[in-house]
């Protein structure tokens, strides 16, 4: 009804003026979309659209119009009977400054930047390249006050603005929109060269939209489309060798004789006996005098090659755009047997057919092959003894170095090396992901769009675990695998669009839609043993021995309704109001559908009269908002119907007695629902001086209610648990992003800086039955998501704390022995043995001791980006911190082995990092002094660490050909570039305590020692919480990489 | 008219698509690709429900949980390498509502089962079908509440708590519960054992509607747990039954006169018992399987050094002949652990003898001393225990023992960390003569011998029944059954029964036949004894076997204490009932069952009192239950509080 009566009113203008159309360009020849077209000296004006092109209803007597943009010189054509249709008209002085795009995606549309309310941010394609990754996110770290990118075993995840979901941060991860439609796949699958901006939406104000897939902020990706004007044909490429950014220090074979020795030292002193667990083996002492040492971790990895190419070309006419990209990239990992290659191509047509309407078409195929097989020996590495030869004297591996000891049958690392074919993990994935979208506009200012997304990928993983892979030495323990993934997903969507500014002073964007999105999964996955050959890999698994097969769907389907207003009056004040109903499948009947509502405020101040004065105020813009959204990362498909556990059973312990089982483990659940997120969101903008000095300041807060938790059921009822919403957290943050041009073109040199900082604070408020703590699940009402609940290391206790020495013990045991430390009763200690917080001063360490000790949030997030030009070269550095949280360093307390440490000072069985361990002459010693036949009690406390930050993330020097000598050689402009990615640490603290760190960088796949492990009952369990960060020993997560590449356009 | 044209087609198209996805279905799940509870309909759903119940039953039996069934008796003491809570089982100290025994997932069996039983009744099933389900479901059900009602008993006269009786099938998600009273409990089960008798079929044949393999549920395995059922309710003065022990002693009977009916039977040889062979044999009478092959059927996983299996009771009784072996003990050194040069270590770890956990050791006091003191004429010594190692390290040339008299290491032909064979030569390591030896004998021999006065939680002889010599990785656990219910295990309920009903003459028989059986010895036998013990030669077998039956006969001293009656009070004389529980303990060493045992007797804390030294002084009468998880009583958040049981 609207829209007809505006219709109305515009044919009716239409009567008594003439159109003017034109098209808007920036120097480059680039559409400008948004810029301001003006009758002169009047404020009858329009703004152009995506695609730069205006109508303008001139009144008969105008004779001139203006053209502006924020960032570019106003531009004035006469206008007159003759000449209605004005062409391409270029706009240049143009400058870098970021933050002044004009029209921002929201969500199911854009609006005008002036216009909007909630927080978003954008990252234009220069600065995502600024570092050269395979992967969008890792390019995003450092760069959005708020959105805080930390590296796990499958990539780096994000987080914005802290977590909300107690005890699974996965929940809070950000959904991403790839050109409009959501994406759910593994994000390397699209070329960071082809993404054009990425705006972050965070808050509810602004991700409300997304509803119930909002509450992890948004990450919209927008790809480069094609252009009017000349054809556009771009290469970028790059070629690197990565490395291993930092090698642990382990002990060579000298200092591991010695800590054999220590350890047995230990022993006697600490009353445990002369006795040695894990002696030197006679091959180990051959080799000590031999001298042989090896480092294995040397022999091991190796410097790893990659390289990147993309090509593009874009060209387009008044009706017909089109871009296409093409490129190759390959990883190769620094352990052997591990690459990475990745092929994509990214199309995309938009077509008008008439004035009426317009189609369009995305198409993104992506081919991914990766080869895992050889990697997790790095922990192998570390702690086998370097008292052994890695070759036998024929040259050939030595395949088993600890022969002789304990763990004789432990594999050298370097096997998967030699013999590949036994180590084979090979997954081959396809990713086709197709938009394709018609536009028709009946009438002015209004809009129907309709999109249909269609997403497919599969991928097929062979899995070859052959001979002489570590524990098979038998052809009958030999075993192989296929696994096929296959997943679909349809998305439709109708967007219906007004956008409009009535008499002058009233902007208005209304968007309305229909959604619906259905996704498929399936897979199945056929294991066999007693492969014949290694021939034969998994490529026919009938000519081994059945192993087993299994198979599973999952089908979700959501509806939803979205829709938006903003309107604008006078460009002064703003009001956005969303309201979003989204139904989904996974959740019971009668619970299925969930809404959410938004609402935002904006006051331009800058363009009040009252500011006219103050000159240097060149943008000041307030922003609050409200809003509510959901996340759906917490509920699995099928979650609420009460599955029954599948239990098979072998009867007899034969194959013929094998059959399928059931079991009642969960209890039908009809009452579950999404988790709730409120968010309030308060924001200044500004740019000050000429907008040298641009940024913004907010402040937010949210409340997360019925977070989805276990609801501990009585075991007698016959269920454990049962996943209810209850719980509550809440966060709150302070954000203040700043860009300063500090040097424009002086001689020559200009210098630029984008600084971004964020305070998060995150809490829990409730837990489930009121209850204050949950200690086996590590979570404390008032405290952040995921906490250290531990005792307390002090220090070592040291001789003079010591009762005095066992004469008697002493004259048998051929050393000195003293007596348990004085002042603490149970357990009984010795020096040199972990001394820790007795709290109640009982004398005896037990539970009540714990106490919280740190936590994985950091005070505060920052990255900080320089920009230096002059003349042909430019260089930009890129730095990034995480400050005032606590870390984990597992590998210098474990009892673990794997790639998150090992049997550290365990009776010392195996080799491990160099570290200050206590002994009578070394009483400063950070560590306990080695014993040979007990570890230290509670060697769990050795593990936290302040793992605060601040690296440089890149160095990138560029120089620029003028533009005489690139045409010489048929190019419009060429770049020649080095970088290199990870080049230094500034701050940190963990890596000053002796023992070497390969990366500050705490990663989230790094699971602590259990405090359990370490003999304090009355500690956590670690595996309930996954919100751990730490410092792990896996190369790989963070390499040094050394790259040169060319940028190069056509 | 042209555009027009364009733009209706294109519209057109759009409205096809847009009705042809069907919205509302959208949002209706269907899962197709796991079981949900209306599987519990049809026939496969009620035969994979009993299926899953016995999958839980495997889970309960395996890892190192099981120590709970060894910990705080006479029998065994925590090892060396035992975890903190088996420790606190062991000394009745420290033990509250964490020590959690078993608890969880019985109650999703018991659930399960009520599901099953009721949708059997509306199932579209043969009547015949019908009833043998039900009757599984029911031996099922009771087996879950009879080891639940042992360990955590129900609310009587003069006890608060215990367990619930959940005898219908539980939906929806409650936080309430209470404890069911103690009598109810056993007739409960006493009921469902009755009903399962007469349901199931007598033997395990190929036709058996659960499975053709295999030791599950007869109506024999119903009888058995029945009679144990009322005998264990019979010491309960509360709840006890005038005629409780009589039904024990008859259902036994009845069992042992119709062995041949239900396919029982003893083995000659007590020997052929602990053999992997004979896991599903004539003597077993229930048992929860493990397996080797096929991971998703037998839950065996493969770990690098984690090993197959899912069975830990080897592990779990061994000692780390490892490094505590080395065997450069000068002479005239008789004291344990001997001087130890760990760089001479004469074993290493292969398939025969196994990974040592070091969780449970045979208690030397009573086990080594009193109920095996006779190793000559009993077999039951050396079929249950390993007690002696050959060498079977190679040491590097020119390595010699420094002890000098002790002689050289000899690296002998049984040295194999693949594949396995009976230590039949090469220099013996260690021995565990299992009696005092002369300072001669020990600096006459090369190795280590370890004598029963100097067995510790460290040092000991290992339970060696539960090996299963066919895993292939030296690290692997057992893939052999757990097994529940043993033949002889009827003689001696038995005995007991009627020991409690007075009728000595009768115990005295049952426990007669076990005796002397348990004195059969073959030639073959021999290869695990170590030289020097008493063994049996072709020519020596029937003459010896005679005379050691009829030494084996309960002497006219061992009758007469047999005749005094049962008594509990701490510090009283010896009487008939430990003369019983020592048969137990010689007959079933090692089986999941002491505690049990002395709890149902009544006799746990004088019988720990008496022998159990470091457990004596703490253990208490309330300690014959186990304590209320604590996940129970916090869980319990309607209705009263979920009340602990009495003590703790």
């Amino acid at each position: 009804m609207v829209t007809m009566l505006a219709s109305l009113f515009s044919l009716s203008l239409f009567a008594q003026t003439r159109t003017i159309r034109g098209k808007v360009v920036d120097e480059k020849g680039e559409a400008l979309s948004g810029a301001t077209v003006k009758i002169s000296g009047t404020n009858t004006g329009v703004s152009t659209t995506a695609n730069g092109e205006f109508t303008l209803q001139a009144p008969a007597g105008a004779t001139k119009i203006t053209i502006s943009f924020v960032g570019y010189q106003n531009v004035e054509r006469t206008v007159n009977a003759q000449s209605t249709n004005l062409g391409t008209i270029a706009m240049g002085g143009s400058s870098n400054d970021l933050t002044e795009v004009q029209v921002v995606g929201v969500g199911y549309g854009s609006v005008r930047k002036s216009d909007v309310t909630g927080t978003v941010v954008t990252v234009d394609a220069k600065a995502l390249q600024e570092i050269p990754s395979a992967n969008v996110f890792e390019q995003l770290k450092g760069r959005v006050a708020g959105l805080d990118v930390v590296n796990g075993a499958s990539g780096p995840t994000i987080t914005i603005r802290g977590n909300r979901t107690i005890g699974n941060p996965d929940a809070d991860r950000p959904l991403v929109v790839l050109d409009g439609q959501p994406y759910y796949n593994f994000i390397e699958n699209i070329n960071p060269n082809d993404i054009k901006t990425v705006e972050v939406l965070k808050g509810a104000s602004a991700t409300a939209i997304y509803g119930s897939r909002g509450s992890g902020g948004v990450l919209l990706i927008t790809t480069n489309r094609g252009r009017v004007g000349q054809t556009q044909t771009s290469f970028d490429s790059y070629t690197g060798i990565s490395v291993l950014e930092g090698n642990l220090a382990v002990l060579n074979g000298e200092q591991y004789a010695q800590l054999k020795k220590d350890a047995v030292r230990g022993s006697i002193l600490q009353s445990n006996g002369p006795s040695e667990s894990n002696p030197l083996s006679p091959k180990e002492r051959e080799a000590l005098a031999n001298g042989i040492s090896t480092n294995w971790v040397d022999l091991y990895t190796k410097p790893a090659l990659q390289t990147d190419h993309s090509l593009r070309v874009s060209s387009g006419t008044e009706r017909t755009q089109f871009n296409a990209g093409l490129a190759f990239r390959r990883n190769n990992g620094l352990e052997p047997n591990i690459n990475n290659d990745r092929y994509t191509l990214s199309t995309n047509v938009d077509h008008r057919i008439s004035k009426y309407v317009k189609i369009g078409t995305s198409i993104l195929l992506s081919l991914r092959n990766s080869n895992t097989g050889g990697s997790g020996q790095i922990g192998n590495a570390q702690w086998i003894t370097p008292l052994a030869s890695p070759y036998n004297a024929d040259g050939s591996v030595n395949y088993f170095p600890m022969d002789g000891t304990q763990d004789a049958t432990t594999l050298s690392p370097l096997v998967p090396g030699v013999i590949p074919d036994s180590y084979y993990n090979n997954t081959r994935g396809f990713l086709n992901n197709d938009i394709v979208y018609a536009e028709i506009s009946p009438i002015d200012h209004l809009k129907y769009k309709f999109t249909v997304n269609y997403n497919f990928s599969q991928s097929l993983q062979g899995i070859y675990n052959g001979i002489n892979r570590g524990g098979i030495q038998t052809i009958d323990r030999t075993n192989a695998s296929t696994t096929n993934n296959y997943q679909y997903r349809l998305a439709q969507e109708h967007l219906l669009t007004y956008d409009n500014i009535i008499n002058e002073k009233h902007s208005v964007n209304f968007v309305a839609g229909f959604l619906t999105e259905k996704q498929r999964t399936e897979n199945s996955t056929s294991s066999a043993t007693n492969i014949p050959s290694d021939a034969v890999r998994n490529l026919n698994l009938g000519l081994g021995t059945f192993n087993s097969q299994s198979g599973s769907l999952t089908q979700t389907g959501l509806i939803s309704y979205v829709s938006r207003l903003n309107y604008a009056y006078d460009g002064k004040y703003d009001l956005t109001a969303s309201f979003r109903v989204d139904g989904n499948s996974a959740l019971s009947e009668g619970n299925k559908y969930n809404s959410y509502p938004a609402i935002g405020l904006g006051w331009v101040i800058s363009n009040e009269n009252f500011m006219k004065r103050y000159a240097f105020v060149r943008n000041l813009k307030l922003r609050a908002g409200y809003g509510e959204n959901s996340t759906t990362g917490s509920i699995s498909p099928y979650g609420t119907l009460g599955r029954l556990s599948s239990q098979n059973y072998q009867y007899g312990g034969v194959s013929t007695g094998n059959a399928t089982g059931v079991r009642v483990t969960t209890l039908v659940n009809s009452e579950l629902t999404w988790q709730r997120t409120k968010d309030y969101n308060l924001a200044l903008d500004f740019g000050l001086f000429d907008n040298r000095l641009t940024g913004s300041v907010e402040v937010y807060k949210q409340r997360t209610t019925d977070i989805i938790l276990n609801n501990v059921l009585p075991p007698t009822t016959g269920a454990n648990g049962q996943a209810t919403n209850l719980g509550t957290s809440a966060n709150k943050g302070l954000e203040i992003s700043l860009s300063s041009q500090n040097i424009r073109n002086l001689g020559g040199f200009s210098w630029s800086t984008d600084f971004n900082i964020a305070f998060s604070r995150e809490k829990i408020v409730e837990l489930p039955n009121g209850s204050p703590f949950d200690i086996n699940t590590g979570l404390f009402v008032g405290q952040p998501l995921a906490v250290i609940y531990d005792l307390r290391r002090l220090g070592i206790w040291q001789i003079a704390d010591s009762q005095g020495i066992n004469t008697a013990k002493t004259a048998t045991d051929g050393n000195t022995v003293y007596l348990p430390v004085k002042g603490q009763t149970t357990p009984l200690q010795y020096p040199g043995q972990i001394r820790v917080e007795d709290v109640n001063g009982d004398g005896k360490i037990d539970a009540s001791d714990n106490q919280i000790l740190g936590n994985f949030q950091p005070d505060y997030t920052f990255g900080f980006t320089n920009r230096f030009t002059y003349k042909h070269f430019d260089l930009n550095i890129v730095i990034q911190g995480r400050m005032g949280f606590t870390t984990i360093v597992p590998y210098v307390s474990s009892s673990n082995s794997g790639t998150n440490g090992w049997q550290f000072l365990n009776i010392g069985r195996h080799n491990q990092p160099v570290i200050d361990y206590w002994t009578p002459e070394n009483p400063g010693g950070y560590f306990p002094m080695p014993n040979s036949q007990f570890q230290s009690a509670n060697y769990s406390t050795l593990q936290y660490f302040d793992g605060s930050f601040i690296r440089a993330k890149s160095i990138n020097l560029g120089y620029n050909f003028a533009e005489k000598v690139a045409k010489k050689i048929g190019m419009t402009s060429l770049r020649l570039y080095a970088n290199v990615t990870n080049p230094f640490i500034i701050y940190a603290p963990v890596m000053n305590h002796g023992f070497t760190v390969t990366d500050p960088e705490s990663i989230s796949n790094v699971n602590p020692t259990a405090v359990s492990a370490s003999g304090n009952i009355g500690g956590f369990n670690q595996n309930n919480n996954n919100g751990f960060r730490g410092v792990g020993i896996s190369p790989g997560l963070q390499t040094r990489d050394f790259i040169i590449g060319l940028n190069a356009r056509f | 008219m042209k555009v027009l044209h364009k733009t209706s087609f294109i519209v057109a198209i759009a409205a096809m698509l847009t009705t042809a996805s069907g919205c509302k279905k959208l949002l209706v799940e269907e899962p197709r690709s796991e079981f949900y509870p209306s599987y519990f309909g049809t026939p496969g759903g009620i035969k994979a429900g009993i299926t899953g119940v016995y999958s839980d039953l495997r889970g309960f039996y395996q890892g190192e949980g099981q120590v709970h069934y060894y910990m705080g008796t006479d029998e065994s003491t925590s090892g060396g390498s035992a975890q903190p809570g088996a420790v606190n089982l062991n000394l009745y100290t420290g033990i509250n509502s964490s020590n959690t025994v078993g608890f969880g997932g019985l109650w999703s069996d018991i659930n399960t089962l009520n599901g099953v039983i009721q949708y059997a009744q509306t199932a579209t099933l043969d009547d015949a079908v019908r009833t043998q389900y039900i009757g599984q479901a029911k031996f099922l059900r009771a087996f879950c509440y009879f080891f639940l009602v042992q360990t955590f008993g129900g609310t009587t006269a003069t006890q608060k708590s215990g367990i619930p009786l959940h005898k219908e099938f539980n939906t929806s998600a409650t936080t309430a519960d209470v404890p069911a009273p103690l009598a109810d409990i056993y007739n409960f089960i006493i009921q469902d054992f009755t009903d399962a008798s007469t349901a199931l079929p007598n033997t395990i044949t190929a036709s058996n509607l659960i499975s053709g393999v295999g030791k599950t549920a007869t109506a024999a395995s119903a009888k058995a747990f029945l009679a144990k059922a009322y005998l264990t309710r019979g010491y309960l003065s509360e709840v006890a039954q005038p005629g409780d022990f009589q039904k024990a002693a008859d259902i036994s009977a009845e069992l042992i006169s119709n062995k041949v009916t239900y396919g029982l039977d003893l083995f000659q040889d007590y020997n052929d018992v602990v053999k992997p062979a004979n896991d599903y044999g004539k003597e077993t009478i229930f048992a929860i399987d493990f397996g080797f092959n096929d991971p998703t059927y037998s839950g065996r996983t493969e770990q690098g050094t984690g090993g197959f299996g899912l069975n830990n009771l080897p592990v779990l009784h061994r000692w780390n002949y490892i490094s505590l072996a080395g065997i450069d003990n000068s002479a005239g050194i008789d004291a344990v652990p001997q001087k130890i040069n760990t760089a001479k270590q004469p074993m290493q770890r292969d398939v025969y003898n196994g990974r040592p956990y070091i969780r449970v050791a045979p208690w030397g006091p009573y086990t080594a001393e009193v109920a095996f003191a006779d190793q000559v004429h009993d077999t039951r010594w050396d079929a249950t225990f390993q007690t002696f190692w050959i060498t079977n390290k190679s040491v590097a040339a020119g390595v010699t023992s420094t002890g000098g008299l002790k002689g050289v290491l000899v690296p002998t032909t049984v040295n194999s960390l693949t594949s396995y064979q009976p230590p039949t030569n090469g220099d013996t390591a260690i021995l565990m003569p299992g009696v005092e030896v002369t300072m001669a004998r020990r600096d006459a021999f090369k190795g280590l011998i370890v004598t029963p006065k100097q067995y510790s939680n460290n040092v000991f002889p290992v339970v060696k029944k539960f090996d299963d010599l066919l895993r292939t990785g030296m690290n692997d656990f057992s893939s052999r059954p757990v097994i529940v219910m043993r033949f002889s295990e009827v003689y001696l309920m038995n005995a007991e029964a009627n020991y409690m009903l007075g009728k000595t003459s009768d115990a005295a028989a049952s426990l007669n036949v076990l005796r002397t059986r348990a004195a059969f010895r073959t030639p073959a036998d021999a290869a695990f004894i170590p030289k020097g013990q008493f063994s049996v030669t072709a020519a020596t077998q029937a003459t010896a076997n005679s005379a050691n039956a009829a030494a084996m006969l309960l002497t006219p001293a061992q009758l007469s204490q047999l005749s005094v009656p049962n008594n509990t009070t701490v510090g009283s004389a010896l009487n008939g009932m430990d003369l019983i529980l020592e048969e137990y303990t010689r007959e079933l060493y090692g089986d999941l069952r002491r505690w049990y045992d002395l709890v149902r007797t009544r006799q746990l804390v004088r019988r720990v009192k008496m022998y159990n030294a470091p457990g004596a002084p703490n253990v208490q009468e309330f300690h014959m239950r186990r304590p209320i998880p604590q996940v129970q009583i916090d869980a319990v958040l309607t209705g009263p509080k979920y009340p602990q049981n009495n003590g703790y």
